[in-house]
């Protein structure tokens, strides 16, 4: 059970891979080296002996620069921009307040991982939004964006209130516990079979829009 | 696993895939509806654009008509005439005949080339057969020759071709902002400044006559509505600078490169 979510992960990096036989926009090119990343990743700390928060901790901090410089190619209004530039500007101050007066290396920094699942919901409902703004002549089933936007939604919304109350629910209830992270473990299946939907839906085509 | 933990985790799954499946298809349906409002204001936007086309050259047309009616009556029509009566005395009186045939000629020549001017600017699709600078040139050069006022034109850049149809009614826009001109602010002199860049064509067009506090003007003349609307009309933007007793300056800035078909229209900023 514990890796099935890696062959859910493997199979949209192989979706991906098929995808670059067309030519694809840079954000969605960098988003495939971002599941790239992710799936090697989770496979490092899935063979590590030991503890492996500090390789999450750096993971979230990369995946946090990647998402929001490509939502920040994606997106056209020019105060949603700036608020993911504030964001990733601040992004240095969270590192510090987390390893020097919080969590240190070895802790998992739940600070800056709670607030980078707040910064993807907002990233991924601007990008909803804005396409409800300006919608143009494609599909919009034909849009790569729209389905990972709707997964990564999907994921950090349901992931939120479980990160919120883990640390309670570990010493209250964990058999609760135990069943908020199986739900969990659904969510981050539904979100990369949303993103294997995304690299499908460019297959066949001439040009790929984001 | 136990059994009820794997029932909970059924019902976990069927209410995510549950809520997932009622976003997507509530989004698709939002979206369609945006759509349809998007094109049916692209197909509004672009018959708005297609009439204002067609008054623009309807309005040319009028204009042109004018102004032949008006150079006929005051110009080749006195020159025929006074070649007439040179030619009478000529048949009354043969003593100073060499000069009165000759001043005929002379008369009659000019008369040819006016008429040959005309005959050029009666051609409907004039601008975009000479292109816009030169329509401009000759717009200014029938200005002189009617009305006496100093006009003159000066271009700086490298003078690029403009797509036909902002071409002609910037052109329109140009001849509007002469014409209230000569109707309103009764100057001397008259300029029209054309910058070509890269992208953008800046176009001046400016005189020394009366001028006014637009502050004051309760709403936009028919003419002044006419040139903002059209300005917007082909994405260029238009501003008006006035002083009472230091004449007038129109500056229009318009984008030369862009697309003219139905992906012009609302587009993403």
């Amino acid at each position: 059970m514990d890796t099935i979510y890696l062959y859910f992960i493997a199979l949209s990096v192989a979706a991906g891979l098929i995808s670059l036989r067309n030519k694809m926009p840079l954000p969605l090119k960098l988003f495939l080296a971002f599941l790239c990343y992710t799936l090697a990743n989770e496979v490092v700390m899935l063979n590590m002996t030991g503890a492996n928060h500090w390789l999450y901790n750096i993971y979230n901090y990369i995946r946090i620069v990647l998402l929001s410089f490509i939502y920040l190619k994606l997106l056209v209004t020019p105060i949603l921009k700036k608020i993911i530039k504030g964001f990733l500007m601040s992004l240095p101050a969270w590192f510090a307040i987390s390893f020097f007066l919080l969590d240190g290396i070895h802790q998992l920094h739940t600070p800056t991982v709670l607030a980078a699942c707040v910064a993807f919901v907002f990233m991924s409902t601007s990008y909803l939004y804005e396409l409800l703004l300006y919608p143009n002549e494609e599909s919009l089933l034909r849009k790569p964006f729209f389905w990972i936007s709707t997964g990564i939604l999907f994921y950090f919304l349901g992931n939120l209130p479980y990160l919120g109350s883990i640390n309670y629910l570990v010493k209250k209830d964990m058999k609760l516990a135990m069943q908020l992270y199986y739900i969990v473990y659904i969510l981050n299946a539904v979100m990369y079979t949303l993103f294997v939907v995304a690299f499908v839906s460019t297959w066949n085509r001439r040009k790929s829009s984001i | 696993m136990e059994s009820p933990e794997i029932f909970n985790i059924i019902i976990a799954i069927t209410i995510i895939l549950f809520l997932l499946g009622f976003f997507i298809f509530l989004f698709v349906l939002v979206y369609q509806k945006r759509k349809t409002e998007y094109q049916n204001q692209l197909v509004a936007q672009k018959i708005e654009f297609e009439h204002s086309l067609l008054q623009a050259q309807l309005e040319i047309q009028e204009q042109t008509f004018k102004t032949i009616s008006q150079e006929i009556h005051d110009n080749i029509g006195q020159m025929l005439s006074l070649a007439k009566m040179n030619l009478s005395k000529f048949a009354i009186d043969r003593r100073n005949s060499d000069e009165a045939v000759l001043t005929a000629k002379d008369l009659v020549s000019k008369s040819v080339n006016d008429l040959r001017d005309l005959s050029k600017s009666l051609n409907t699709d004039s601008v975009a057969a000479a292109g816009f600078l030169k329509a401009i040139e000759t717009e200014l050069h029938l200005v002189e020759k009617t009305t006496g006022i100093t006009a003159t034109l000066t271009t700086s850049g490298l003078p690029q071709k403009l797509p036909p149809q902002p071409e002609l009614i910037l052109f329109r826009i140009v001849q509007e902002a002469l014409h209230n001109s000569i109707k309103h602010a009764a100057p001397t002199l008259l300029s029209v400044d054309a910058k070509f860049e890269v992208d953008n064509l800046h176009l001046s067009i400016s005189d020394n006559g009366t001028g006014f506090n637009p502050a004051l003007l309760v709403s936009p003349g028919i003419g002044l509505h006419n040139m903002k609307s059209r300005s917007k009309l082909i994405g260029a933007s238009l501003l008006l600078h006035s002083l009472p007793g230091n004449g007038t300056s129109i500056q229009i800035s318009f984008p030369i490169k862009q697309d003219y078909d139905n992906d012009s229209f609302g587009r993403r900023p």
